[in-house]
């Protein structure tokens, strides 16, 4: 398993960081009683995606060697979830929550991201809300389906070198991503005394 | 115990070295979070809570409007 310029330990800790904010979203008020689950490589798949997605577009962006800022990083988290959505339904039960179903992905996503750039978004209104929830809920990028396409195949499990070639559609819609990113990073709110 | 009018409570305020000693040892926490994903889980932490609850009525909501 690999990510060009990332090292195991680096990928191991961002699929742990994934499988804690997938664990906390199975366990919100909202889902706990559902049949959601995920595959157990799904952490790992996020971690490969995220910097795979990362890499692609600092080439396109970015001098060698420099990182992305906060604003960037939670918008390719975002992007990374949507596309990937690795909560599912049992497949083995019937459908009895469709929404918690549909919605569970997007929500992941924006409270991963959010929480990187501290934005209250689910502090804004219902309708604001659903408009990027539902975009979220049909988040493709063509560059991570051939990935996911990949990794389906060896079953989830990754023994190859994980790269994406963001296209200029799957760009398109990540610049406008990213552009709501810096807009949240202004909107904040401020770090509790308790941390 | 001393009168509000005690004109001792005028005199230069003066704290005892032992206190002084004792805050000064205090240093910053050394289990804040370092890392990215230390950092990002703490503020996910923190709003956890609140996230959850406005999730759940989202979803409500999101079910009473379905129904008419």
């Amino acid at each position: 398993m690999s990510v060009a310029e990332r090292s195991p330990e680096d990928i191991a800790a961002r699929a742990d960081y994934f499988q804690t904010m997938i664990e906390m979203q199975l366990s919100a008020s909202g889902f706990r009683d559902t049949d959601l689950l995920y595959h157990p490589e799904m952490p790992n798949i996020l971690a490969h995606v995220y910097f795979a997605l990362t890499n692609s577009y600092k080439n396109l962006y970015l001098n060698p060697g420099s990182r992305t800022d906060s604003a960037k990083r939670a918008a390719l988290t975002c992007v990374t979830i949507a596309a990937v959505a690795p909560i599912r339904p049992d497949p083995g039960k019937n459908r009895l929550d469709e929404e918690a179903e549909l919605y569970a992905n997007p929500m992941l996503a924006m409270r991963c991201a959010c929480s990187i750039v501290r934005h209250p978004f689910h502090k804004r209104t219902w309708d604001d809300q659903r408009r990027i929830y539902r975009a979220l809920i049909n988040y493709r990028l063509d560059c991570v389906e051939k990935v996911l396409e990949k990794i389906r195949k060896s079953n989830g499990k990754i023994d190859f070198e994980v790269s994406v070639d963001i296209t200029e559609e799957d760009e398109a819609k990540l610049n406008l991503l990213i552009d709501d990113f810096v807009v949240y990073s202004y909107l904040t709110y401020p770090i509790q005394w308790e941390r | 115990m001393p009168s509000a009018d005690d004109p001792r409570l005028l005199a230069p305020f003066k704290v005892s070295g032992k206190a002084v000693d004792h805050e000064r040892n205090v240093r910053d926490d050394n289990n804040a979070p370092k890392t990215d994903e230390q950092i990002w889980l703490a503020a996910a932490a923190e709003q956890n809570e609140e996230i959850s609850t406005l999730e759940e009525k989202y979803l409500d909501e999101l079910r009473r409007r379905a129904k008419k």
